[in-house]
This record gives C-alpha cells, structure tokens and sequence, in this order.
C-alpha cells in the first residue's frame, strides 16, 4: 500500500503546482506599465517621416505564404511583398528591426507570439479577423483579399463548387493552423471533416496525392502556388469568400501599442504615404504582374 | 476555468483516438515483435538478418521521420491510398514491434537452460520444447517490459499529430492555435497526459505484484 500512497501524493503534488503556475501566469500578462517615448517625434504633426528614429521593434512573419512572405531560391532569405513593405516602412519612419533580423515562424506561432507580446510586429499576409482583433491590433488594410477553395483536378468531386459545398460534411478539407481557413472551417464544416496541418507545405501535398478533398486558403497564396508549382494538379473553385475578414493588415502585439502610445496611427500614416506616393503600385506590380 | 468546457471535450475526442492507435499499433507490433524476436534468437540465418535489418532500420530512423515516410512517401510509391489513422497504426505497429522484438528475444533467452534440458530428457522435440517449456515462462517474464512498451507507445502517439491523426496533441494545438490560450492549452494537455499514464502505471505495478 506504501508505494501506491507515494505515486498518489507526488501525483497530487504535481498537479498542485502545475495550477499554482495557472494563476502566475496569468497576471504576468497584464501590465507592461511604463509608456516610453521614442526620441524623436512624436507629435500629432502630419509629418511622419523618422517618427520612429531610435525605435527597436521584433519583427516576424511566415516564410509560408508566396508571394508576400516566402523564401528564395537559396532556402534561407525571406522575401516578398510583406518583406518589401516592412523595408519602405522602416526607410519611411525609421524604426530598427530587433536581432538584424526578422523572425520567420508558422501561422500558429506567429499569431500566438504577437498575442503574448513577444513579437512587436508581424506582416505575413494576416488578415484582421475578429478572433485575433481580441489580442492585437492591426493596422488599415493594405492588401484586398478572400479565402478561395481549392480541388485536385484529376480527383477531386464535381460536385465540389465553391465553400458551400463543402459545410454539408461530405467532403474532407484541409487547411494551415492558426490561420483565417483555419478559423473559418472550425466555424463553418462539422470538426470531424477538417484536417489541420502545422504548415501550408503538408496541406498542398495532401491535395496534391488526393489525401483529402478540398482545401481552403487565401486566394492570393493559392494563385501563386499555382502559378509556381510544376505540374500541380491544384486548381480554384467557385467565389472568394470571408472577404470581410481577410484581407491583409500588419499585426502589432498590445504590448509594444502601450508601450509606443500613438504606434498604430503612426503605421496608418506610413501605409496612406506609400500609397499616395506610388510605392504600393510599385510593389503591386512587381509582385503581382 | 471556463475554457474546460471547450478543451476538455476536445481532449477525450483526441483520447479514443489515441486509444485506437495504441492499442491496435501495440497489438499488431506485439506479433511482429514476437516473430521478429523469435527470428532473432533462432537457428534460421535469413530469418535472423532479416529481423536484425528490421530493428537496425526502425532503431536508426526517428519516429516523427518514420510517421512522414509511411503517411507521404509509402503511398506514391505503392500507388495507394494511405488515410492517417491507417498510417499511424502501421507506424506504430512496426516502432514498437522493433522494441518488442527485443524484449522478447531477451524474455526467450533468459529461460533457464534447466528447462531445456528436462524437455530433452523427456524426449521432446525442439518444437515441443520451445511451445510448452519456454515459451510460458518467457511470456510471464516479459509482461512487465510489454507493458512498459505499452506506455511508450501511448506516449509516442503524440508525435503522429504531424500525420494529422486527431489525437490528443492534435487537439491541444489546434485550440492554442484558434483561442490564443496556450498556457491554458499545454497545461491542461500534459495533466491530462499525465493523469492517463499514471493510471497505467499503477495498473503495470498491480500486474508486477501478481506475477511475483
């Protein structure tokens, strides 16, 4: 009986301590205090060049998504729209990137990190969803966007023929973690019918090999994959859709908004400037000839 | 601690599953296990390589790596269709059925000579020897290492989360992913674990205590 008491008391001990952990945790989240002004302007003036001189943000983004986020032919330098938009702003307003570096991570880890504080920024072709409005804020819109469906050509269903074929729950759907398809099938098709895969690369492969019927993703990500992949086998079906919760903003954590008070009406400002100054048209075309 | 009332219904839809596959994969791995250990301490040469093969393979390749292979590769290969909880089963199957082979060879090896030797001077045949002298003893010997298996393998389940099984990983990360509540999420993830894995253990030393 001796050895059966000694696993029940370390087991009740374990969980004591993994609850106390609860109630840290969640009151370290609360109060960054201090609002630290940059050097620098900081003012309601119209002028917003080097507002952000001798600010430090982290930044992240996906790697995951071309042609706004993706890697190079070499396997390790991020490029696409995001990274050419983050590059305007920063030579606009002046702010340095933490690290040298902008940190490359999945949907989920992304969002979370941005959620937590962790990551001052992110632009990674995110779309302002009610869901993640609840734990950051986002700046205007800078790209317009829909979610799209997608088929295999050779087996996929004709029945397929656009996203309300597939809330009935005939049909089997993939989609990437922690992103708007992600939010939107949980909400949309019966769980027992959605595959969800830690990053887009899996979910394309399984469509790819018929592993799964359709797939849901933003439309501007499907095309280029699409339009970039050998001999796929992908092709779109019906409307976009969701567009009111898609298109793409930059995500900038609570923390870092209380911490640079002003932060978000300062990105706004950047955003109208590249637009009125030609700068988006040129990073549009390049991108998306 | 409202957030339960979502998580927990997830996490016991993710526990049948994860049942599913530990069981049925350490079913099917304890009779490869059993003729793989067998071939592995017998006379027959091929049959002794092959095993050794087998074990060398599986020991050498890491689980997540094995799970990929037999979910996106084996398929293309074979020109067939593989769905997930098929291919995680198999996967464990043949992970844990390496590492039974060990613990059964090791089981069948460790029955004292003494029982060979009686069975020799009684007359009986090698075969006879092996089914009702060794063999017995051996099973009795290798429960506590199978079911330490068993809780291995339970725990390995985890890692075909990235083969999209819905088990209970699966749902840990997918309401991380959509409720932002990760402290919440892993937390309750590894108690929830835990509490499983200690109820087997305290099964295993009851076994343990029975066979004494």
């Amino acid at each position: 009986m001796k050895k059966e008491m000694k696993n029940v008391l370390s087991f009740i001990m374990i969980i004591s301590i993994a609850l106390l952990s609860f109630t840290a945790c969640s009151s370290a989240n609360e109060g960054t205090g201090g609002e630290k002004k940059p050097e620098g302007t900081m003012g309601v003036d119209e002028n917003i060049e080097g507002a952000l001189e001798g600010v430090e943000l982290s930044v992240g983004t996906s790697g995951l998504f071309g042609p706004f986020s993706f890697y190079g032919e070499d396997g390790s330098t991020l490029k696409g729209y995001d990274l050419d938009l983050l590059n305007e702003m920063q030579k606009l307003l002046g702010f340095t990137i933490a690290g040298g570096r902008v940190e490359a991570m999945d949907y989920s880890a992304l969002t979370t990190s941005v959620a937590k504080g962790k990551v001052d920024l992110a632009l990674a072709a995110l779309c302002a969803t009610d869901e993640r409005k609840e734990v950051m804020n986002f700046s205007n819109i800078y790209y317009d966007s829909g979610l799209i469906v997608s088929i295999n050509k050779e087996t996929g269903s004709k029945d397929i023929t656009g996203i309300d074929s597939l809330k009935s729950g005939d049909y089997t759907v993939a989609v990437e973690k922690g992103t708007a398809s992600h939010i939107y099938a949980q909400a949309n098709i019966p769980s027992g019918f959605i595959e969800v895969h830690d990053t887009i690369t899996t979910a394309y492969e399984s469509l790819e090999q018929g592993k799964v019927d359709a797939l849901i993703q933003d439309q501007p990500g499907v095309a280029y994959y699409i339009k970039t992949k050998n001999g796929t086998k992908l092709k779109m079906v019906g409307e976009e859709f969701n567009q009111g919760q898609s298109p793409y903003a930059i995500a900038v954590s609570f923390d870092a908004s209380k911490k640079y008070p002003g932060l978000m009406d300062i990105f706004n400002k950047a955003l109208k400037e590249l637009s009125e100054n030609g700068k988006m048209d040129e990073l549009k075309n390049k991108w998306f000839e | 601690m409202e957030f339960l009332n979502v998580l927990l219904p997830m996490l016991f839809r993710g526990l049948k599953v994860t049942l599913l596959v530990s069981v049925t994969g350490i079913f099917f791995g304890f009779i490869l296990g059993s003729i793989s250990g067998y071939a592995l301490q017998g006379k027959n040469r091929i049959a002794r390589v092959a095993a050794n093969v087998y074990v060398w393979i599986i020991r050498g390749t890491p689980l997540i790596v094995q799970a990929l292979y037999v979910y996106y590769v084996v398929p293309v290969l074979l020109d067939m269709n593989l769905s997930s909880v098929a291919a995680g089963i198999i996967v464990i199957s043949l992970n844990s059925g390496a590492f039974i082979s060990e613990i059964v060879r090791g089981a069948l090896q460790s029955v004292d000579f003494g029982q060979n030797e009686a069975g020799m001077s009684l007359g009986l045949t090698d075969r006879q020897i092996m089914l009702h002298l060794i063999m017995p003893p051996a099973f009795r010997i290798m429960l506590p290492s199978l079911f330490n298996q068993f809780i291995i393998t339970v725990k390995d389940t985890a890692i075909l989360s990235v083969i999209v099984v819905n088990e209970i990983t699966k749902e840990i990360q997918n309401y991380a992913a959509l409720s932002f509540k990760t402290i919440e999420a892993y937390t309750t993830g590894a108690i929830f674990y835990l509490v499983i894995i200690s109820a087997l253990i305290i099964i295993q030393k009851n076994i343990e205590r029975k066979l004494v």
